[in-house]
């Protein structure tokens, strides 16, 4: 992902929602401090920042 | 967690797909919501350093007496806005009510308030207004109920509405009038003269210095004391975060001027309602500004470079 912008935002909260929806969790690591600013004016960083694991959550971790 | 690798690799990419699908299914990305994927693209850009939240002077701290000692209060680096080229975030050429809409999300108070705004708040702003998504899409991704996602937004809505300050339409005729007197009466640092282009309760901030003043007189108080160091400088124009702005480069000791600060001006009618004076000058590269001009030299004006249009947004 280059040069982030509200696409990213837009792009990952549909990942989200889908992977949801397919029970599943996404939870970004390693995101560049742009990617993380940008989530966090957008308002969504919670929803994609790592939360405490869950034994009996199905993770995905993008890197 | 998956079993292995190749197992979370593939659920990423059937996820992966399935959102491309739906991103493709939601309707082609229509310029009026371009200008948010700009500004944050360049608020982010902005925050790189410390993705804290930024403000103005004003929103930091009260206002104070035009007195040099306050000089010593400044304000951390990551903790103001700095200035945006408009063209880094607006498409001079396109539709002007789009250029005009978006030059009001550029504005300092705008993108300050922003950020300000709760988490939940901003989410249903940009996720509704700005990426067009349906509430009942919004409420399931924010794990919320739709009547509070509306709840959410109408908030947001009117936060950001309190914001709005005078019509950002190109500039009138008077007011362009009113920078050209600005300019010529900065550059010949006449102050009586300032003072008759400025409304009486005119703000004036210097980030990155906590301190900010407000009213008339005691902006001329400062610009007559600690200011009058101004005098000799000259100006060039530009445009930043949607309002017109000068570089202003003061006398350099070794010949020519050098930069000093970016003046953003807000104005409200015919009269200036603002200034505010980033000391960054930094930011001359970003804008295209000369590092440097001449000794005498009569073409500086015409010097800056293609980015720095006039305050027109069509660049006459």
């Amino acid at each position: 992902m280059s040069a982030p912008g509200l696409e990213a935002v837009d792009d990952l909260c549909r990942l989200v929602l889908a992977a949801r929806r397919l029970g599943c969790r996404v939870r970004i690591e390693g995101a560049s401090e742009d990617v993380r600013a940008l989530l966090s004016l957008a308002g969504v960083d919670t929803m994609l920042s790592p939360a405490p694991s869950s034994p009996d959550q199905t993770g995905v971790d993008l890197p | 967690m998956l079993g292995s690798g190749a197992e979370a690799e593939d659920a990423v990419q059937e996820t992966m797909v399935k959102a491309w699908k739906a991103a493709d299914r939601f309707e082609g990305r229509a310029s009026v919501r371009s200008w948010l994927f700009r500004i944050a693209t360049n608020v982010c850009i902005d925050m790189r350093r410390s993705p804290q939240r930024r403000a103005r002077p004003m929103d930091l701290g009260p206002v104070r007496t035009p007195d040099p000692v306050h000089l010593s209060d400044v304000l951390p680096e990551h903790a103001w806005i700095t200035p945006i080229p408009d063209e880094d975030v607006l498409d001079l050429d396109g539709d002007p009510a789009e250029v005009a809409a978006t030059r009001e999300t550029i504005r300092l108070a705008f993108v300050a308030t922003l950020q300000r705004l709760p988490a939940r708040q901003r989410a249903a702003l940009v996720l509704c207004d700005v990426l067009r998504w349906p509430a009942t899409e919004v409420a399931e991704l924010l794990e919320a109920t739709v009547p509070s996602v509306n709840s959410a937004l109408q908030r947001a809505r009117a936060t950001m509405a309190e914001t709005a300050e005078a019509p950002t339409g190109p500039l009138t005729v008077d007011q362009e009038q009113l920078l050209a007197r600005y300019l010529d009466a900065f550059e010949r640092y006449d102050v009586s003269a300032l003072a008759q282009l400025m409304h009486h309760d005119v703000i004036q901030s210097m980030p990155p210095y906590a301190m900010w003043l407000q009213g008339r007189d005691d902006v001329l108080t400062w610009w007559t004391g600690p200011g009058a160091e101004c005098e000799g400088s000259r100006l060039l124009t530009g445009r930043a975060n949607g309002c017109p702005a000068f570089a202003q480069y003061r006398i350099d000791p070794n010949g020519g001027h050098a930069p000093w600060g970016l003046q953003v001006l807000e104005l409200r009618g015919e009269r200036i309602s603002a200034v505010h004076s980033f000391l960054d000058t930094e930011a001359f590269a970003r804008f295209g500004f000369p590092l440097h001009l001449d000794r005498d030299d009569p073409s500086g004006r015409r010097r800056q470079s293609a980015t720095c249009r006039s305050w027109s947004p069509t660049g006459q």
